[in-house]
């Protein structure tokens, strides 16, 4: 708020020295040359990275943030990229036309609609709003420096800071293959996990969706880039104000580590992997079973069951973990190809009970034999498959397993490894399909 | 908030209060030099607007979006650079040309906007429930919105949303330089509703006397409504639009059609003799020219002769 009360009282001041022609020359040169020689200086600035900008986007103060890279060139040409949900999570290159203005004060201008920049202001029917976000764009010189400059919306007034882009990124698809890379390993479809953020010892718990955390209903507006995570606003405790993140481990991240000098601050996983995976949210999740890499006590039960179905010309497509909301119950799921080509479903529902209840390392399955549910697909094949069947159903849930990552970081696990208590061998993966 | 409103006052009040602003004898753009940048990428577009507007009827086509040239309460984005080429063209053949050719060259020169004016997105009005498609300020500026969305060969939809709009507001500016006939704003004077004629449909306000629902929002709307929808409907919508309105008993002599056609003879009348303006010769020349751009080829090749075929569809 300050800095929008600096540019009203400036947009004042020059208003007030170009206005008039008979003011009192106190600066050495007149207004005109003064704003032209900051125009001039302003478009050097914005022409002068080789390969681009990296321009960290928010529309508001508490919206999610999002990266864009930016060139600029002389004959008032600009191309943004972006890969966002904007872009329907593609990369997409957007070309259009910008200017540097008199504005009261040097302003960038991006006055041809462009798709990928513009996105963030378009106005929505019926309220006319849509994200708000700023296109023209004030720069403030002291917080520019040789390798970055800092745009102040004209509207807004948020900060948008701009870093000149390495070498490494001179073909754009580079950077935005490495923001997937680190998406992945963090946030991609991790909308609804609970994270705990940690400044000075200490500090709240915070659910994420879409590029925010929220704490209650207050959002804190963030943003994700190959270098890591930067709050808008930051968040301050005990004096120490945290911003910049990194992750403490690439390839298999556990937490992000703050990076601002003297701040000691790490924004972790609330719950242990088992409890990230939500298997008890009672949402339209579905995980898969990798039985193609199942423990051999498994492998031995699924086998049979493979074999037995094979008789029959039927074939396994697919085994699936899921919540199925029309009945409330958990259910394993055969997905089934029989020999006309027609594909079927199984479901056997089951029970789990965590322990400990809230944060839970190990997990319990049960199955109530009498209740034979999807067992029945098997009974047109015969007695021997609904044996079979029952076998598998049995090794897999009369079973208490302990659950680890299997591949990924604490962050995010892309896989989870189920191995039972009282049997190394029999153990499964299981990878979120569809949330 | 009351010191924004404050400084934003004393800001336009001292920079207006200092400046002694003369136009050129001949119109508001110098001419004598080309005034755009051949440095610039837009050149070609740039260097067709200078040939065809700002040379041929002094106006400046304005298709980069400066937010301080628009109107600030509304949420708007700048229009697309090819949306802006073919409206350029569009207009220029739609609009200027006919002027050009059934009043005379010089009369859009001396009498028409000095700025056309394009945004991207729509503006809308969250509280009426209501979105703007076009402003005429002080004579000098239309501004028309939603140009992002132009369909180029559908006439139906460049009416409603462009050219309509255009010759609405170019009325606008006509009335305001020779007043229309007090007479005029007397005939509905009691069925105006300047904040809930969007709560009137259009069939509503035709059996009521009026050629839309927005005419009925005030007696100067009403006028210049009855202006442009004339030219740019054809015979069979205007005739169409009079059978509604014949089935709207106004008065126990008028039916809603009556009223119409009673509107119409004024500002017909006035056309012709404060401006000279043939409002039949105008209507049939529009009327031919959109009838040519719903054919399409025409509009291919307009966009060739201009110099912009590789504009002429999304890429």
């Amino acid at each position: 708020m300050k800095k929008y009360i600096y540019i009203l009282v400036m947009s004042l001041a020059v208003g007030l020295l170009s206005g008039c022609e008979d003011t009192d020359d106190v600066f050495g040169k007149s207004p005109e040359e003064r704003i032209q020689e900051a125009i001039t200086a302003f478009e050097q600035v914005l022409l002068s990275p080789e390969y681009g900008w990296e321009m960290r986007y928010f529309s508001t103060e508490n919206s999610a943030g999002y990266p864009l890279l930016v060139k600029f060139y002389k004959d008032s040409k600009v191309v943004v990229a972006g890969q966002n949900r904007f872009t329907n999570n593609s990369y997409k290159e957007s070309e259009s036309y910008y200017d540097v203005i008199d504005g009261n004060g040097a302003l960038l201008t991006f006055e041809t609609y462009n798709e990928v920049l513009h996105a963030f202001s378009n106005p929505v029917d019926p309220n006319g709003k849509g994200q708000e976000g700023d296109y023209e764009f004030y720069c403030d010189p002291s917080l520019t420096t040789d390798n970055q400059v800092v745009l102040i919306g004209k509207k807004r007034g948020l900060s948008i800071v701009m870093t000149k882009l390495d070498k490494k990124y001179s073909d754009w698809s580079v950077y935005f293959n490495e923001l997937a890379a680190i998406n992945k390993v963090t946030f991609e479809g991790n909308a609804g996990a609970a994270f705990h953020l940690k400044v000075a010892g200490a500090g709240p718990y915070l659910t994420y969706n879409e590029y925010q955390f929220f704490q209650g209903n207050t959002a804190m507006g963030f943003i994700l880039t190959p270098s890591g995570l930067h709050l808008y606003e930051g968040y301050e405790r005990n004096g120490q104000m945290a911003v910049n993140f990194q992750l403490d481990n690439a390839e298999a991240p556990t937490k992000f580590v703050c990076t601002d000098e003297g701040v000691t601050a790490s924004i972790e996983p609330r719950y242990t992997p088992l409890a990230s995976y939500q298997m008890d949210s009672k949402t339209n999740a579905i995980w898969t079973i990798d039985y193609k890499t199942m423990g051999a006590s498994s492998t031995t039960a699924f086998n049979a069951l493979q074999d037995a179905l094979k008789a029959t010309h039927a074939t396994i497509k697919e085994v699936d973990l899921l919540y199925v909301q029309s009945v409330s119950k958990n259910a394993l799921r055969f997905r089934y190809r029989i020999a006309d080509g027609t594909e079927l479903e199984a479901l056997i529902y089951y029970d789990l009970t965590y322990t400990p209840s809230k944060n839970p390392e190990t997990v319990t399955f049960t199955y109530n034999d009498a209740n034979e549910n999807g067992l029945g697909f098997l009974k047109r094949a015969g007695a021997g498959e609904v044996e079979a069947g029952k076998a598998l159903v049995n090794a897999v849930f009369a079973k208490t397993y302990k659950v680890e990552c299997a591949s990924g970081g604490l962050l995010n696990p892309s896989y989870l490894k189920f191995i039972a208590t009282d049997d190394k061998d029999c153990n499964f993966t299981i990878h979120k399909k569809n949330f | 908030m009351k010191k924004h409103v404050i400084l934003m006052a004393c800001l336009a009040f001292v920079m207006t209060a200092c400046q002694e602003e003369k136009l050129a004898p001949s119109g508001m753009f110098d001419t004598d030099v080309p005034v755009y940048d051949e440095t610039l990428a837009t050149k070609d577009f740039d260097k067709y607007l200078y040939e065809n507007y700002v040379e041929t009827y002094n106006l400046e086509f304005l298709y980069r979006m400066k937010d301080v040239g628009s109107n600030t309460q509304y949420n708007l984005v700048p229009a697309r650079y090819d949306q802006s080429i073919r409206l350029a063209v569009l207009t220029k053949y739609l609009w200027f040309d006919v002027y050009g050719k059934v009043v005379g060259p010089d009369f859009l020169k001396q009498n028409g906007p000095r700025i056309i004016y394009l945004v991207g997105s729509p503006a809308y009005n969250p509280d009426q429930g209501t979105e703007t498609l076009g402003t005429a300020e002080g004579g000098i500026k239309v501004t028309l919105y939603k140009v992002n969305e132009m369909q180029p060969t559908n006439i139906a939809h460049l009416n409603q949303y462009y050219f309509h709009t255009m010759h609405h507001e170019f009325a606008h500016i006509l009335h305001q330089k020779i007043s229309y006939p007090k007479e005029f704003n007397t005939i509905s004077a009691s069925k105006y509703s300047p904040t809930g004629w969007q709560n009137r449909t259009d069939e509503e306000a035709q059996k009521m006397g009026f050629v839309t629902n927005y005419a009925s929002s005030e007696g100067r709307e009403d006028f210049v409504e009855v202006i442009s929808n004339y030219i740019t409907e054809t015979q069979e919508d205007w005739d169409k639009m009079l059978e509604t309105a014949e089935t709207g008993q106004v008065s126990a002599t008028e039916t809603g059609k009556d009223i119409i056609l009673r509107k119409f003879d004024i500002a017909k009348s006035w056309l012709e003799t404060a401006w000279n303006i043939d409002l039949e010769a105008l209507r049939q020349e529009v009327q031919t020219r959109q009838a040519e751009i719903e054919g399409i080829t025409k509009y291919e090749e307009l966009m060739e002769e201009a110099g912009f075929g590789e504009y002429t569809y999304d890429k």
